[in-house]
């Protein structure tokens, strides 16, 4: 896959805010505040790639995935798809275009109504998009449950009769039942047991590769991202800190946010694991109703200057492809090191 | 109306627990053995039987016509009988049997309870299911309505527009079902609003289903066992609501019999023959206790947290 290929999702300057009351005493005066939980992200979506998007709970990797579905309304930017731009279509539009916009659920036992037979799941997007009915339903419905793994006759079970990575399978079927371009993957196997994780994610592999999908794989799992996906990008308080394809980012991680993020993942030998200098970062995310001035990760940054907590730091491309949001990503690794030391040294003085 | 008061809060409880789990499975072989472990709630579950039963086959079981004034049914002086192996439960003032009379009271009971609860469980769900999906400014004018109509001092309210209608069968039904889809307005409110910030909901937008098709098909489903809880519960409110207001004389009009309107011509004999007053007074209770019983069951039963049969 090179990057070079053709968007098939093009977001610009998108934002998503949801009202957190007033300053003033009872919320009944001052200003309005607002969660910022996606905070103007650009960035394409290539056509049959898999794009991974990682970060901490409650930076809006989530809010992102089902704002580029519309699920939950943009406050402003572009999603173009297609030559039309999702966010200004009506409800009744909107609908119209689910059929090739869909999304899989992290968690497969809320996101199946228990009193709905799977053949009805998995049958009523056909239904809603004049698919198919009748009999030629209750084919498709059966092909979608041989498709992703299942067998055509649990089609009149209910989902509490199937186990998590059966319903996640299940979920999937649905998704993939009226053909889509695109998927969000929203952490599809974190609510799994580990040993069901990566038969899905072998699944969601095959699919892709037959149904030539595109997805947007959300995670907080960085070596379950950088098996599947083609590029990642590192979220921060509804930002992007960092977006590179997989093995650029895996190999130059530029941001100290992305360093410090790859020095949590545990490496499976004992040698290197006792030599892995790990970053650890001090605090907890701030609060995204009123994030930080500058770099929104200066509060937290080993690296942080004066000059990250008065200015924005630009949207920049480095190396091929590989973009990165920090003034000093072009020397962060020793900078890094001095100042991990130097915390070190604090702390046992 | 403390006992309706204290469903309210029972079944918001429900409510709240009905969304923290699943029931699992077909159950109904159990739910029947766990009816005959729970020894009050079979009792409440064949005293509703029989009230149906006798209310269906009221013209086969009644040894007499209701409506008949039999001379040999007075006394020489002209007073009601006592039950005696002729008129088993006695007579009425105007010489009626009391037997035939108080099977085909079930009747109007029956038929009150279910239609004028029926409606009141249908306005009741569309208002709060309403109000709940669609938000905004829908939600405020739908749920004020309610607060307004819940204001109202029951009974009154009933009489004030009887009186501006005239008594009869379906004006009662229909005052009764205005008047009582308030407290169903309220819990499914409630519970709509929580199922629909539910996954299965969400998941339900994304797939392209309409507003209607959602509330319909994705959310209801996850409503029956609160609704049909709410519904027994509800029928033994509505029997006694039906006597009181036939009681007052602005419920089932005579000579049709009410349990009602036949304690209400018991009044002037209560001292010389109580048994006139006893007989629809014991009906109204057993009723109204069957009802409150299987009712308590179903809602310990459907109720997936605290149920025994998990």
């Amino acid at each position: 896959m090179t990057a070079a290929a053709e968007p098939l999702l093009q977001i610009r300057d998108l934002k998503t805010y949801f009202p957190a009351g007033r300053t003033g005493p009872f919320g009944l005066t001052g200003e309005m505040r607002y969660v910022k939980a996606v905070d103007g992200l650009s960035f394409d979506i290539y056509r049959g790639e898999t794009l991974g998007l990682v970060g901490e709970s409650g930076c809006g990797k989530s809010t992102t995935g089902r704002t580029i579905l519309q699920l939950i309304k943009a406050t402003s930017g572009e999603v173009m798809y297609d030559g039309t731009n999702l966010v200004t279509l009506s409800k009744r539009e909107m609908r119209r275009m689910r059929r090739d916009l869909q999304i899989i659920f992290q968690d497969p036992y809320a996101s199946l109504s228990s009193r709905m037979r799977v053949s009805r799941i998995i049958g009523d997007p056909l239904t809603i998009h004049h698919v198919a009915s009748g009999d030629k339903k209750r084919q498709r419905t059966g092909e979608l449950l041989k498709i992703v793994g299942l067998s055509p006759s649990y089609a009149r079970r209910y989902p509490h009769e199937f186990s998590g990575g059966q319903r996640q399978r299940i979920g999937i079927a649905r998704a993939l039942a009226v053909n889509p371009d695109f998927v969000v993957c929203d952490e599809p196997i974190s609510a799994l047991d580990v040993s069901i994780r990566a038969q899905i994610i072998n699944l969601l592999e095959d699919l892709q590769r037959e149904f030539g999908l595109t997805y947007l794989f959300i995670a907080h799992d960085l070596s379950v991202v950088r098996h599947i996906c083609t590029r990642v990008a590192v979220m921060y308080l509804g930002k992007f800190m960092e977006l590179a394809p997989s093995d650029d980012l895996y190999s130059h991680p530029m941001h100290p946010y992305t360093q410090a993020l790859m020095s949590a993942v545990p490496v499976p030998d004992p040698d290197v694991e006792d030599s892995r200098r790990r970053i650890i970062l001090s605090g907890d995310v701030p609060t995204p109703i009123n994030p930080p001035s500058g770099c929104v990760f200066h509060t937290r940054c080993p690296l942080a200057t004066e000059h990250c907590r008065a200015e924005v730091p630009a949207w920049r491309q480095l190396r091929p492809n590989h973009w990165v949001a920090c003034h000093y990503a072009e020397t962060p690794a020793a900078h890094a090191m001095e100042s991990v030391a130097l915390a070190a040294e604090g702390a046992g003085g | 109306m403390q006992q309706q008061v204290a469903n309210t809060f029972a079944l918001e409880e429900m409510a709240r627990d009905e969304l923290l789990g699943e029931p699992e499975g077909s159950v109904w072989q159990r739910v029947l053995a766990s009816l005959v472990r729970d020894k009050a709630a079979l009792f409440g579950a064949l005293i509703v039987l029989a009230f149906v039963l006798v209310a269906i086959f009221a013209p086969l079981l009644a040894p007499f016509n209701p409506d008949t004034e039999f001379t040999n049914g007075l006394s020489v002086t002209g007073a009601p009988l006592a039950p005696n192996h002729h008129f088993v439960l006695g007579t009425d003032d105007l010489g009626r049997d009391l037997l035939s009379r108080l099977l085909y009271g079930a009747r109007v009971s029956l038929i009150v309870g279910l239609l004028a609860n029926g409606l009141a469980m249908i306005i009741g769900v569309t208002v709060g299911a309403t109000a709940a999906y669609a938000g905004g400014w829908v939600a405020t004018v739908l749920m004020r309505l309610t607060d307004i109509m819940m204001a109202f001092p029951v009974l009154l309210f009933a009489i004030a527009l009887i009186a501006i209608t005239s008594p009869s069968l379906t004006n009662i039904i229909i005052v009764i079902a205005i008047l009582y889809w308030t407290t169903t307005a309220r819990i499914i409110y409630g519970m709509v609003l929580s199922l629909k910030e539910r996954e299965f909901v969400e998941a339900a937008h994304a797939i392209g289903a309409s507003g209607f098709r959602t509330l319909f098909f994705y959310i209801l489903p996850h409503l029956t066992s609160v609704i049909i809880v709410y519904t027994t519960l509800g029928v033994a409110t509505t029997v006694l609501v039906e006597a009181a207001l036939s009681f007052v004389g602005i419920g089932v009009q005579p000579p049709t019999p009410s349990w009602g309107n036949m304690i209400n011509e018991a009044q002037s004999y209560y001292r010389a023959d109580p048994w006139m007053m006893l007989f629809p007074g014991i009906a109204i209770v057993l009723t109204v206790l069957g009802f409150n019983l299987l009712g308590d069951w179903l809602r310990d039963t459907l109720d997936p947290v605290h149920s025994q049969l998990g």
